[in-house]
């Protein structure tokens, strides 16, 4: 008897409202282009929202493991990934809100950048090796295109192209990785792959997949192409991918190391740990010396993929729940800081050049007023944090990973990345210094019919520097979630039993 | 919480209070509204230390006797207990007299900000009670992460005041010193995070025995009775980290890159603050870190190591102080003699020995930075007045100006410690605590720090000398480059004479602040063994549920 297998609408419901209304949002512009230029934001922060509120219900349920025939994994893991996804995604369309009022891509826009958030949503749900592929072609392919949306401008051609042929390395790597591991464990689910027989074509295929993820996450020695792609693609689409994007691909990576190969620790741990001391080196000291403000973050990025590589590393309950904290602050601040270069490019219809900002931090960061003065102030605020000085959430996330890591053993991890931390402050400082110990530059150009108002993205701005502190006082939530997500991958070593020492 | 609200009230007024100055001194533009906002914040302030004086006093022997107690997890409603932090404050004479030593300080800063007519005065005033108020928190940290939160946080309000308000170099100075100082400091968030390792592991032991009753991993009350049970329970390496951040701070010598350069670029109320109060950080932690978490190893080699190191630091600063060719640079490289000097008391006390260097060390801390501070004011007062404190254009200050002269006169007496004053109280209590340290050199060491003593009087005349008198016979050269103008005015003792008459009344009675120095050789002392003997301690080796003795009749209080 052949029985049909039953499908779980529930598990994916997060996806399905992505997708449906990213096909929405594209039907749109058969209507007519007003209409979608006008709807399609609307809709997209809709569908994010609900999508977050999906995933969010989702997490305070019982896991939906295996669901579609093993393909779809709705557990804590998935729907944290689906949460940072979908509320990048909706940073995101906020960031382009009103960006577009002259061209006709305002359809295509949107509704690729719902793909894309659908995408990583099935990328971090995967069950099975396969989704696992799907999800990641999905997000790619969408990203290819929205880095290469500003079609007249060359940098953001360059940048598409760049990033699809790199993107295309990693999406074969991953394939081959998948076809190894097919063949030393005979099924492409994650559960059953865990099972098998350990294997060198097993470690070959791990190692492959290992790849294709460091790639994603933009980790040296894998990283070359970040600093390009950041800084062509349009900027919305830049704070996008060195968000979600890289939780996405680090999630993922605990995901596939914790279901599929939990007999192989030993084995990837070495090499995460020099892909750890290797992106935290990078990315410090490429940071250094860069004049542009996105190439910076982009280097920035790189660096922080390395700590949060530690959490991982460490592995346990700790680890878990640092990476996800510290995944939780990274992505506040680099939102924060992308809305005010977004802020800053507006103001100026130029790229931000870190030299430009002199004397900017006083009141004139996005044209004057009040609002120039919280934006500098905001930037100080997220520049300290990114830098991890205490007491902000930056702080607390990196004080998790290096806790994680000495807990593990990894002491030496933990003074590699503190000295990188102090490598680190030589850039994230210059920012302040530029903005509030040096004298102002000359006359600023006068930005060319860039909207006036941008409250929006101030207000944005502001609200992640309190979001800083706020999720430096509120860490214990995180951690506890996340130390819960570690017992469902079956990670931690001896799961607490209910309330042991759970905060009252 | 109710045992918090002293503390946070300490906290909360000069932050707020800064809020305010900022927003009084942008809206208004006047330094008037500044200096009466500080006035203010300095009133209230002085007002809750008084109160917590009193009531300090009134239980000053249940406090001592109670020892260190780590706080229940009901007593807490800030941290992140997952980690074991608790937002722990808590307050004692120690760190009473530290405080209120804050209060002045920055209170005659903000004085002289308004004086020297900065920019923006509302954001400078603001941010000197910002560090404040980082300082006061540090004082009174009782949880590693709390102290190493409010040890880094103060820098940061310092960061700009010297990177916006400093000299022609002053980038370079801010850059040097955060970064410098940082360099120091994320290492040992490395220990602190290893410290709270052994913590944890010390819980997980602990638990087995009776679960109901669990302190933070990262309170330092706990982690004391850690090292009480276990004198080894913490490696070298972690005892390695922290001194290397603590000798960047204070600084010692190898590690004092940063201290010229800020100290001559910052403007002179704020060099006043770094080397008055910032540098005081280094002796708090040394006090409640370094000493009782690593007894074992501080009596075998590491403490004779440092009590070198802190001579070295000591001599070599005082040599250079010589040397200097401006005011500040004297001031700034005395400064690092005398923090080798306290950080020598310190170093000295191993254990129960040798206690009285740590009280000499904590009454050298408090005149050291009422001094340093009023030195740096003084200097700032003549850079004001005659744009320049290179000492080849100054001179001849004194003449026909009694108030000036007898104050740079009364300053560098203290600062060279004549008997009586109260620098010589604490000098003697370090140098004969090193004498008796019990090492088979020790009277050389201790020779070699007294005669640094002389040193002392070298460089304060010189730089006396330099300023207020000059040699007729190079006068030629010297006279005309400068104008200094007519003696001290009104608005210039207003803020020397806190600072001043706190000199002078500490000289007179050193033992006004003898509660603090108890406290802190109570502190130090927390783990050795004299006290765990004597029962007095938080807890009892071989204790099950450990941390408590069973006969102590505070024991009942805490279940």
């Amino acid at each position: 008897m052949i029985k049909s297998p039953t499908l779980d609408w529930w598990a994916v419901a997060p996806e399905l409202v992505l997708s449906v209304a990213g096909i929405a949002v594209l039907l749109y512009a058969i209507f007519s282009d007003r209409i979608a230029r006008n709807l399609a934001p609307a809709t997209a922060l809709a569908a994010c929202v609900a999508s977050f509120g999906i995933a969010f219900s989702q997490l305070n349920n019982d896991p939906r493991i295996g669901a579609w025939v093993g393909q779809v994994d709705s557990d804590s893991l998935a729907n944290i990934v689906r949460m940072l996804a979908a509320g990048a995604g909706a940073a995101t369309v906020l960031f382009s809100w009103k960006l577009r009022p002259s061209d006709n891509r305002a359809a295509e826009h949107y509704s690729l950048l719902l793909f894309a958030v659908a995408g990583m949503g099935l990328f971090g749900a995967a069950g099975s090796l396969m989704t696992l592929f799907i999800g990641l072609e999905l997000f790619s392919i969408a990203l290819y295109i929205l880095c290469a949306l500003e079609a007249e401008k060359m940098p953001s051609l360059e940048s598409g192209l760049k990033y699809l042929i790199v993107g295309g390395l990693s999406s074969s790597f991953l394939l081959y990785g998948c076809s190894l591991v097919y063949g030393a464990a005979g099924s492409l689910t994650l559960s059953e792959i865990g099972a098998a027989d350990n294997s060198a074509l097993l470690r070959l295929g791990l190692a492959m997949l290992l790849v294709a993820m460091t790639f994603k996450a933009a980790a040296a020695p894998l990283h070359w192409w970040a600093p390009d792609v950041y800084d062509g693609a349009p900027t919305s689409m830049t704070a996008f991918m060195a968000t979600a994007t890289k939780a996405a691909a680090l999630l993922a990576l605990i995901r596939l190391v914790a279901i599929a190969f939990p007999e192989l620790t030993n084995a990837w741990q070495p090499l995460v740990a020099g892909i750890a001391v290797a992106s935290i080196t990078v990315g410090n000291f490429g940071a250094l010396v860069q004049t542009k403000m996105k190439r910076l973050l982009a280097y920035s990025s790189i660096s922080h993929a390395g700590y949060l590589m530690i959490g991982v590393i460490a592995w346990q309950e700790s680890g878990i729940a640092a990476v996800l904290y510290g995944l939780v602050v990274y992505s506040t601040m680099t939102l924060g800081a992308f809305a005010l270069v977004i802020i800053r490019e507006r103001a100026t219809g130029a790229a931000v050049m870190i030299d430009d900002l002199r004397g900017s931090g006083w009141g004139s960061f996005a044209g004057g007023g009040v609002f120039g003065w919280v934006s500098g102030l905001a930037m100080a605020i997220l520049m300290f944090s990114l830098a991890g000085i205490p007491p902000t959430g930056g702080f607390f996330a990196k004080l998790g990973l290096l806790q994680s890591g000495v807990e593990a053993g990894y002491a030496w991890l933990a003074v590699v990345a503190a000295v990188g931390s102090v490598v680190g402050l030589g850039y994230y400082l210059r920012i302040i210094v530029v903005m509030y110990m040096q004298d102002p530059a000359k006359a600023q150009k006068a930005a060319k019919g860039a909207p006036t108002r941008q409250l929006f993205l101030e207000t944005f701005a502001a609200a992640c520097a309190i979001g800083i502190f706020v999720l430096a006082l509120d860490a214990d939530r995180y951690l506890h979630r996340g130390e819960h997500t570690a017992c469902e991958l079956g990670v931690a070593t001896a799961c607490h039993e209910k309330g042991a020492h759970s905060p009252s | 919480m109710g045992e918090l609200s002293i503390q946070l009230l300490l906290l909360c007024i000069p932050l707020i209070g800064g809020v305010l100055a900022l927003y009084l001194g942008e809206t208004m533009k006047s330094a008037r509204a500044v200096t009466v906002t500080s006035a203010g914040i300095a009133l209230a302030q002085s007002t809750v230390l008084v109160c917590s004086w009193l009531i300090i006093r009134g239980g000053e022997e249940s406090s001592i006797s109670e020892a260190f107690k780590p706080l229940q997890p009901e007593e807490y409603s800030l941290g992140i207990a997952q980690w074991g932090i608790a937002f722990n404050l808590k307050i004692d004479a120690a760190t009473l007299w530290l405080s209120a030593l804050t209060v002045v300080v920055v209170f005659c800063a903000a004085l002289f900000t308004a004086y020297a007519k900065r920019e923006r005065p509302g954001v400078f005033v603001a941010a000197m009670w910002w560090s404040a108020a980082a300082l006061i928190g540090l004082f009174m940290a009782r949880d590693l992460v709390v102290f190493y939160v409010f040890f880094e946080l103060m820098l940061i309000p310092l960061f700009l005041l010297v990177g916006v308000w400093g000299g022609p170099e002053r980038i370079r100075a801010t850059m040097t010193m955060f970064i410098y100082t940082l360099l120091g400091s994320l290492p040992m968030l490395v220990a602190v995070v290893a410290v709270g390792d052994v913590g944890r592991d010390a819980l997980a032991t602990m638990k087995s025995g009776d679960g109901s009753w669990q302190p933070a991993a990262f309170d330092l009350d706990f982690l004391y009775s850690v090292a009480a049970t276990d004198a080894s329970a913490f490696p070298s390496w972690i005892l390695a980290l922290f001194i290397f951040a603590f000798a960047v701070k204070a600084p010692l010598v190898p590690f004092h890159g940063w201290l010229p350069l800020a100290y001559r670029t910052a403007p002179a109320e704020v060099s006043a603050v770094l080397s008055g109060l910032v540098s005081k950080a280094a002796m708090v932690g040394m006090l409640l870190v370094v000493l009782p978490l690593f007894p074992h190893q501080l009596a075998g080699g590491w403490g004779l190591g440092l009590t070198v190191w802190a001579l070295v630091s000591l001599v070599y600063g005082a040599i250079c102080a010589f040397r200097q060719s401006d005011a500040r640079g004297v001031v700034a490289y005395s400064s690092i003699a005398q923090m080798g000097l306290i950080v020598l008391g310190l170093s000295v006390a191993q254990g129960a020995v040798g206690l009285q260097g740590v009280a000499g060390s904590y009454l050298q801390a408090i005149n050291h930075g009422l001094i340093s501070a009023a030195l740096f004011l003084l200097v700032g007062i003549v850079e004001v007045r005659t744009g320049s404190g290179e000492l080849s254009v100054l001179g001849r200050i004194a003449q026909n100006r009694p108030v000036i002269t007898t104050t740079a006169l009364f300053l560098a007496m203290i600062a060279l410690a004549v008997p009586g004053a109260n620098t010589f109280a604490g000098e003697f209590l370090i140098l004969s605590s090193v004498f008796s340290a019990g090492w088979q050199f020790d009277w050389l060491l201790g020779a070699v720090a007294g005669a640094t003593v002389v040193f002392a009087a070298l460089y304060a005349l010189r730089l006396l000398s330099s300023v207020m008198h000059n040699p007729d016979d190079v006068e030629e050269a010297r006279t005309g480059t400068v104008t200094f103008g007519g003696d001290l005015s009104h608005r210039e003792l207003v803020f020397l004479a806190p600072l001043l008459v706190a000199i002078l009344a500490l000289s007179v009675w050193p033992n006004a602040i003898r509660g603090g120095m108890e406290r802190a050789e109570f502190r130090s002392a927390a783990t050795s063994e004299r006290l765990v003997a004597k029962g007095e301690s938080a807890h009892e080796a071989g204790s099950e549920e450990g941390l408590l003795p069973k006969d102590s009749p505070n024991a009942e209080d805490h279940r």
